[in-house]
């Protein structure tokens, strides 16, 4: 067994903290350039490591969630459901069903007895009061152990109620966020299956995946393809409608950002309906630029790709002032990056680079090899990589790489802002879009603000008492 | 209303009460004993109130946890911990899952100590907080007992006429001001737990593994030694009451009383302190208590007969809701998502005979149930946590927030509510929060109110 060892020295008023990295992470943590890099990733967090994952559930409801015309109801004790109401910055230009929390909230009684009786009812009274077009049923914990028929009672509600009842397989302890994905993807491809079969359109028609419409970024991102004369069948999950959804089979191609959540989905429907799929990222000038471009090849006609060139250029012409002028300020200076999806890390990577800034810290929470692979091609040698981090080596690594911005999610927030440092809220909970050419702009503008407010001055100087 | 399905819940789960609770313990980490995402979710909820970083350690239920029992995760989780905190104590925390496959806790930790016999280990214990039963600040209780259960007695000591004050789930403004009048009134005190640094810390150079602060190990060592317990709840619970524990075993007497929140419950506070310790009423409260009556008077208009939808955390809201009845404010509506006890409420009955509004307390009600009654109640206020925001928008009606969770405001943290000072603060945030709302809507647009 490790014995804890924990020094701090202070030079010059500068703090190293000497974390004994866990035994287990130490493939998980590369830090020393001089060493080859490898990087372990997708295992189970270690017990007792903080690690910033959730669970299955977490990334079931990430994928579903913004479906807003369905009702999601969370099969278990009050916890899941309690923790997870809107916290979400998901839009939606109609219904807000995903913007309320339903819970069987399951009772001692239920565990004991069996919770099957309560969802059955649970459903039939809010299939009536809401009337949805769909329902998608959450398992939690709880419902894998006392074994509860999930599958029979969403058949049976459906039979009765003619619309589809889904069961979600998103038991917290079956695995970790990425099997939740997967399980939402499932669910997709039965509600997919469920509807209608459809022909392919006869003009250029894509759908959107893995894009969750935070802050009106699939509205802007739609905005786009649309000014290219493209027509998106469906977005999922952002915006989300039952019915787009299972006539998503209508498109020629899959564009799939946020390629852990939704990937799985993509894999299947080109298995299932030959529909190709590509990956692409909506943050960043190059990264959004080129998941217009990548399109408008598919379509192959010139017009296509005549037209997003003349939407780029026109997007950053009002663009390029606003970011030099910030670059000024920000220029040399350095930051740590921590997200969910690597995708992201990728595009923060660039975007931060079009503003001057070096990262010098990036991870992410469910990052596979080859993520971590082209994480590392595209920031620098001494750029520290992490996978599925926790607050003692994010905040350990800042402080040594002297990070003076940290982007990430709402539980490293805390972390930059008790040492003094500025913060990007680049989560799902975000209220300010960060996507597309107009996000560039805002994020431009969110880095600058914090990194540059007068605060961090204040917390370096030394007080008049010491 | 025999609704079966919760929509948009009050409650939050037991869990999260013991793990705040243990947060403010010196030293202490909790370890949540079951799937990670508790511990995320929870932290996350944490860090949005108090806004500050909050690590919970999860020892990661798997499959096979669930299956063969979590004793490997468990053991792994303990050691890592260990290794990467430097704890003094780390307190387990049971989930739905671990106690539903009826994990036996204890026995993982029995078994831990016998094979790390030879190595100075931090003390341990376990908390039993099935989330399927209560809501967070039974939790929070369970948490409170263990933590006297586990660690009171274990040191001989001395006697001391000191006080054991239990102030359940207040804020860190609040638990700094009783610290800081009881230590004016000459009554030296240990807060159990006392959350008000490590919550509500200042910059930092370096990250903190465990943020400093807390109820030293040393005081909860010695709390059989002292004088006398107070605890502060509405709601009877001798089960989960750590004053009743130290009552049972060591003789010292224990009251419990309402939370210091209004005029009448702070004079009830500090009667009880002067006449257990023998003191007078130091001039400054007298003072604070004659500034808070006359502010009372001044704000009586603004506040008179306005209608109240008030819902929270019982033994948050009741005290008050006392406290609003002495402002001539009527108490419409006063709900909680916990399930009502099988054993009377005590307390409650006994502040009705002063005059209280409150016709009943709405069990069990989820925010749809609560919006449901107060459609015909001509509401004037909303009072309680975020998560009402959305029905103060749908009803347009002004909310002053209060309770937790805080995540849409600053500062949810230092709210004072107790004492004749947090009576005051209180006094002037409902008062101008009517008074803003009436400004607003006069078409005549006067600045003069």
């Amino acid at each position: 067994m490790q014995v804890a060892f924990v020094i701090f020295f202070r030079l010059r008023g500068f703090i190293m903290n000497t974390l004994n990295i866990l035994k287990e992470r130490k493939n998980q943590v590369y830090s020393d350039s001089n060493q080859e890099f490898i990087i372990e990733c997708e295992k189970a967090s270690q017990s007792g490591s903080v690690s910033q994952r959730a669970c299955v559930f977490c990334g079931s409801r990430v994928v579903l969630y913004p479906v807003a015309d369905a009702v999601h109801l969370v099969h278990g004790p009050i916890g899941c459901a309690s923790y997870t109401w809107d916290i979400r910055g998901s839009l939606s230009s109609g219904p807000q069903l995903h913007r309320l929390s339903f819970s069987t909230d399951l009772k001692e009684r239920d565990i004991i007895y069996g919770g099957t009786e309560k969802l059955f009812a649970s459903l039939i009274e809010l299939i009536d009061k809401y009337k949805p077009k769909a329902a998608f049923v959450y398992s939690t914990c709880i419902v894998g152990i006392i074994g509860d028929d999930v599958e029979q009672i969403c058949k049976q509600v459906e039979n009765k109620v003619n619309i589809p009842v889904i069961p979600v397989h998103s038991e917290g302890f079956k695995g970790t966020k990425k099997d939740g994905y997967k399980a939402a993807c499932e669910a997709l491809m039965n509600l997919i299956q469920k509807g209608p079969r459809l022909t392919r359109s006869l003009s250029p028609c894509i759908n959107i995946m893995g894009e969750f419409n935070l802050a009106g970024e699939a509205w802007m991102i739609k905005d786009y393809y649309e000014k290219m004369d493209i027509e998106i069948s469906s977005i999922m999950t952002g915006d989300g409608r039952v019915e787009d959804i299972q006539k998503s089979t209508r498109a020629h191609l899959n564009v799939v950002q946020c390629s852990g959540s939704m990937m799985h989905l993509a894999k299947m429907l080109e298995e299932k309906y030959g529909i190709p799929f590509i990956k692409v990222s909506y943050f960043g000038i190059e990264d959004t630029s080129e998941a217009l471009y990548k399109v408008a090849r598919f379509f192959k006609e010139k017009k296509y790709m005549q037209k997003a060139s003349e939407l780029v250029a026109s997007e950053i012409k009002g663009l390029y002032p606003e970011i030099i002028r910030y670059k000024e300020a920000l220029k040399g200076k350095k930051a740590a990056v921590y997200v969910g999806g690597a995708f992201k890390a990728f595009s923060l990577v660039a975007a931060l680079r079009t503003l001057g800034m070096e990262v010098v810290l990036a991870g992410s929470q469910t990052g596979n090899e080859q993520d971590y692979i082209r994480l590392k091609e595209l920031t620098g040698k001494d750029c520290v990589i992490v996978d599925d981090s926790n607050p003692l080596e994010l905040s350990k690594f800042t402080i040594e790489k002297k990070a003076d911005l940290f982007i990430g999610g709402v539980k490293e927030r805390p972390i930059a802002m008790k040492l003094g440092i500025g913060f990007c809220d680049h989560n799902h909970e975000r209220k300010v879009a960060l996507a597309g050419f107009e996000g560039m702009k805002n994020f431009a503008k969110e880095v600058y603000m914090s990194t540059t407010s007068p605060v961090w001055k204040l917390f370096k100087q030394r007080p008049f008492y010491e | 209303m025999s609704k079966i399905v919760t929509e948009n819940t009050c409650n939050i789960c037991t869990p999260l009460g013991a793990c705040l609770a243990i947060k403010g313990i010196q030293g202490c980490i909790p370890m949540l004993h079951g799937s990670q995402g508790c511990a995320t979710y929870m932290r996350r909820f944490l860090i949005g109130h108090f806004r500050e970083p909050i690590d919970i350690a999860s020892s990661s239920f798997t499959e096979e946890s669930a299956i063969f029992g979590g004793e490997t995760n468990f053991k792994k989780g303990i050691e890592n911990i260990i290794s990467q905190y430097n704890p003094l104590t780390i307190a387990i925390v049971s989930t739905c899952l671990s106690e539903t496959i009826g994990d036996d806790i204890a026995a993982h930790l029995i078994n831990f100590k016998k094979i790390h016999s030879a190595i100075d280990l931090p003390d341990m214990f376990v908390v039993s907080t099935p989330s399927y039963s209560g809501n967070y600040t039974d939790g929070f209780y369970k948490a409170v007992y263990s933590i006297v259960s586990y660690f009171s007695a274990k040191v001989a000591g001395q006697k001391e006429k000191k006080l054991n004050l239990f102030p359940g789930i207040l804020s860190c403004e609040d638990l700094r001001y009783l610290k800081e009048t009881l230590q004016k009134a000459g009554v030296a005190a240990t807060l159990v737990p006392d959350y008000s640094n490590s919550l509500d810390g200042g910059a930092w150079q370096e990250y903190k593994q465990i943020p400093p602060g807390g109820t030293s190990i040393n005081n909860l060592e010695n709390l059989h030694n002292n004088y006398a317990s107070i605890t502060f709840r509405s709601i009877s619970d001798k089960k989960n009451c750590a004053g009743y524990l130290l009552k049972k075993k060591f003789n010292i007497p224990s009251k419990t009383i309402n939370a210091p929140i209004g005029l009448r419950n702070t004079d009830n506070f500090w009667k009880l302190i002067c006449d257990i310790f023998k003191v007078s009423m130091h001039s400054e409260f007298i003072n604070e208590r004659g500034r808070l009556l006359d502010a009372m008077a001044d704000a009586h208009k603004y506040l008179a007969h306005k209608r109240v939808l008030l819902y929270g955390d019982l033994d948050f809201i009741i005290p008050l809701s006392s406290f609003l009845s002495e402002l001539g404010m009527e108490i419409s509506i006063l709900a909680t998502g916990s399930q009502k006890p099988r054993i009377p409420t005590n307390n409650i009955s006994e502040n009705s005979s002063l005059g209280e509004t409150v016709k009943s307390i709405l069990w069990d009600f989820d925010f749809v149930k609560i919006k449901e009654a107060a459609e015909d109640k001509n509401i004037d206020l909303i009072i309680g946590n975020s998560r009402g925001y959305k029905l103060a928008r749908a009803m347009n009606l002004p909310m002053v927030r209060l309770g937790m969770p805080i995540h849409d405001r600053m500062g949810g943290q230092r709210i004072l509510h107790v004492g004749y000072k947090g009576a005051m603060a209180l006094l002037d945030l409902i008062s101008n929060t009517l008074i803003q709302k009436q400004q607003d809507s006069c078409l005549v647009g006067y600045a003069n109110m």
